[in-house]
């Protein structure tokens, strides 16, 4: 957590880059899969492609929560959002996902009351201020928003706010992970893991990856240094045949993670049997919902949502691109049809999406790749 | 697969950058009125071309330069929506007159007359109109502009968020400026005039929608003794000016790297950034080169005056922590690039979507 | 680029971002607790979550606490 600013060295990036040329084997290709949005921003913001050795690739993995919500569960908020009295409460990328019938940007714009929060606590507060209104908070993420959503729920409950209901679309990331592995197209060496996720959850729902696939993973912090080390260790450990879960964000993450996170989540939520993931298909025990004694609170209950599966357009790719079977450039639509300003799918929407990231910083990493480091 | 592959997706995506197309979207969103790509598409593909597409309109500067009987007079317009109507550092009358008087400046033009149109809310308080126009006054008579004509409306309640403030200025080009938001060249300077994010951050917090605490203060300000400076300075080397309103600094790099078909490479640890605004923006999760300024200006400058010009703008009241922030580079053409602490590139596109929405 | 969430600073959740923090005062259970971040920006963030004091740095996601560091 402290001395980011020694966590941003370029000195320190460009001597790891330089150890790196020394790990790799040139006449092999290392295919390493980074899972977590956050690490798809550092990795683009600071140019961490041009620093690994050419024969290096980090494919991008299906940890953005915006990237994965299928168009059904879009359209499901908006009609919330429409129905008289409603403020709807969401993150900000999830204005732009489409659903059947628009966004829920659009449906801001034709009327609906639709306002960012910054955290659920915020949408708990215009529930307080504003008693007269049915407020709706769109919750997504990973377990490592769950826990946030989750103490806000039980605030809710404590103080007895009555008008306001949580539209609940957390997700969970070993399911993912899981089907990944088991899918037949998907060649990876290895893992960039999630460092947040795995604050909450700890290393030890990773051990199956090396236990049962044979591949190696490395939790990771979010600064360019962190990233660049734990792809350093990962080569290490493909290098002397290790295969192994190792945490490189020591200064968050224990392998026991955070119980008093997993007892409140435990406590507010129950696993769904199955949740569809955009491009990944149905995941069994994937994902979250309000638990039994949390009902008062579902949004989900209390109002009537259409729960119309929508397939995904016939152009989007973004299940391969997802999956990590295909670079966003090798997408048909990709920079044609679909835009960071006319998105098909959900990749280009939100800011984290693979195809969004690599629309805006691509050009120059590919154009900079090169064993020696820049600068 | 191949790297030539990636290398025709990648020119895909200029090609994407480039195309016309026709307004297509059915309803305005507040992306429209970001300042950003959806701004620009609305003007571009749609004002412009239904008003006839004249030259003046389509130069899409910050105010257009009329001849009248051998004077060239520059002629602006702007309207302001910020809620709260009163924030640290500032109100709404104070940047009316500043945000006019700066679209004046950024053209080369010394302010001289400016209208107020105010659109009022049923049961807006008196005293709260009167504390705004107060406050117009006195950023004019600071400005050295005139109040000379105006008009009042009056809107139902929920209509006008209490005020809205609609302005035309008129001002006199000085006889030096050169500036176009073509002007800029390879081998030119960037210059900031000061730190960066200030007004946007500071109306955030003022609305209060997030519990956060920090001491920021909007930077609305008159540009015209910074522009004043410069003319005096080094009046044949200086190209383009723009101050970053809606959609920030990075919006208004991508215009004048657009309008001059350079690229603008922009050095990340120079920009002058306040740490209480730094500190704001991460938690927000915004990036500061996105966030609007009301008292600030970029400057294209030719690489040997760029000494001389920043000088100018430190001499300036507010200035001191002006800056050489970046260059015009050949290529790629059109690109805003950032060159990042950690020694690598990145592209800074035009803001897509709506960050912060009514903040002036 | 998206909105709320400006363009390549991105959302904070999406992102899984997370920001260190120092608390300042504590607060009683579900109640936030005045934190800042090294820039001196203070936010209210809920400490249910870990053992945290006085002067403790604590990591913050969605407003609330998930991890401490070691004192």
């Amino acid at each position: 957590m402290r001395f980011a600013a020694e966590y941003r060295d370029g000195t320190i990036g460009r001597a790891i880059a330089r150890r790196l040329a020394d790990v790799v084997d040139p006449d092999r290709l290392y295919k390493l899969m980074e899972i977590c949005g956050g690490h798809t921003h550092t990795i683009y913001k600071y140019g961490i492609g041009s620093l690994l050795p050419a024969n290096v690739e980090l494919v991008h993995g299906p940890g953005c929560p915006v990237c994965v919500i299928p168009m059904g569960r879009v359209a499901d908020a908006i009609a919330i959002a429409r129905q008289p009295g409603v403020i709807l409460t969401c993150f900000g990328d999830l204005l732009r996902v489409p659903g059947s019938d628009g966004t829920l940007l659009d449906a801001r714009a034709a009327g609906a009351d639709v306002r960012i929060a910054y955290s659920p606590l915020d949408a708990l507060r215009i529930a307080r201020e504003n008693p007269r209104a049915e407020v709706v908070f769109f919750a997504i993420g990973f377990e490592t928003t769950a826990p946030s959503t989750a103490l806000t729920l039980l605030r809710a409950r404590a103080e007895a706010t009555s008008n306001f209901s949580c539209f609940c679309n957390h997700v969970t990331i070993g399911p993912p992970l899981r089907a990944l592995l088991d899918s037949p197209d998907v060649f990876l060496d290895g893992f960039v893991g999630p460092g947040h996720v795995a604050t909450v959850v700890g290393s030890a729902p990773f051990e199956f990856i090396p236990a049962e696939h044979g591949k190696g993973v490395v939790i990771a912090g979010f600064e360019p240094i962190d990233v660049l080390q734990a792809v350093l260790m990962l080569l290490e450990q493909l290098r002397s045949g290790r295969c192994e879960v190792e945490i490189q964000y020591v200064r968050a993450v224990t392998a026991a993670g955070n119980q008093r996170a997993l007892e409140v989540m435990d406590t507010v939520f129950a696993l769904r049997p199955q949740f569809e993931w955009r491009g990944l298909g149905f995941i069994p025990d994937s994902a979250l919902r309000l638990a039994d004694e949390f009902a008062e609170f579902d949004a989900e209950l209390r109002f009537g949502v259409p729960g119309v599966r929508i397939e995904d357009p016939k152009a989007c790719q973004c299940g391969e691109v997802l999956r990590g079977s295909i670079k966003p450039w090798e997408c048909k639509v990709f920079g044609t049809a679909c835009t960071p300003e006319r998105p098909i799918g959900t990749c280009m929407v939100a800011a984290e999406g693979a195809c969004a990231a690599y629309f805006n910083y691509g050009r120059l990493a590919a154009g900079a790749r090169a064993p020696e480091a820049v600068g | 697969m191949s790297a030539g592959g990636e290398q025709a997706a990648l020119e895909r995506i200029d090609r994407a950058r480039r195309r016309p197309r026709a307004f297509r979207d059915t309803h305005i969103t507040t992306a429209h009125g970001a300042g950003g790509k959806a701004t620009h598409e609305l003007i571009e593909r749609l004002l412009v071309p239904v008003l006839g597409g004249g030259e003046q309109l389509a130069a899409l500067a910050d105010a257009a330069v009329l001849g009248v009987g051998g004077t060239s007079v520059a002629m602006t317009t702007d309207s302001f929506v910020v809620r709260p109507l009163r924030f640290p550092g500032g109100s709404i009358g104070e940047l009316a007159v500043n945000g006019t008087v700066n679209d004046l400046a950024m053209v080369g033009a010394a302010p001289l007359a400016l209208t107020l149109s105010l659109v009022l809310e049923e049961g807006l308080e008196t005293e709260a109109l009167r504390q705004e126009i107060a406050a117009a006054a006195a950023a004019a008579k600071s400005a050295g502009i005139e109040i000379v004509a105006g008009d009042t409306k009056v809107v139902g309640r929920d209509a006008a968020d209490g005020m809205y403030i609609c302005t035309t200025g008129i001002g006199i080009l000085d006889p030096r400026a050169a500036l176009s938001p073509a002007g800029a060249r390879p081998g030119d300077r960037l210059l900031v005039s000061g730190p960066i994010a200030e007004h946007g951050v500071a109306v955030m917090l003022a609305r209060g929608e997030f519990e956060l605490g920090a001491a920021v203060c909007s930077d609305t300000r008159s540009l015209w003794p910074a522009v004043a400076a410069l003319l005096d300075a080094c009046p044949g080397g200086l190209r383009s000016l723009r101050d970053p309103t809606r959609g920030g600094v990075a919006s208004a790099l991508n215009e004048l790297a657009q309008a001059s078909g350079t690229a603008i490479v922009v050095q990340e640890e120079l920009v002058p950034l306040a740490p209480a605004v730094g500190g704001a923006c991460e938690l927000l999760g915004i990036d500061p080169m996105y966030v609007a300024c009301e008292g600030r200006l970029l400057a294209i400058v030719a690489a040997e005056e760029a000494g001389v010009a920043l000088a100018a703008l430190r001499s300036v009241e507010g200035g001191d922590e002006a800056a050489e922030i970046g260059a015009v580079e050949p290529d790629p053409a059109g690109i805003v690039l950032v060159q990042t602490a950690f020694g690598s590139r990145r592209v800074l596109d035009m803001l897509v979507g709506d960050p912060l929405p009514r903040i002036c | 680029m998206h909105d709320a969430c400006g363009h390549t600073g991105g959302c904070a959740i999406c992102a899984d971002d997370a920001i260190a923090m120092r608390v300042v005062e504590t607060a009683p259970p579900l109640q936030g607790a005045r934190c800042v971040t090294a820039d001196g920006t203070a936010a209210l963030v809920l400490l249910d979550l870990v053992d945290a004091e006085v002067g403790d740095q604590v990591l913050v996601h969605g407003g609330v606490a998930i991890a401490r560091a070691a004192r």
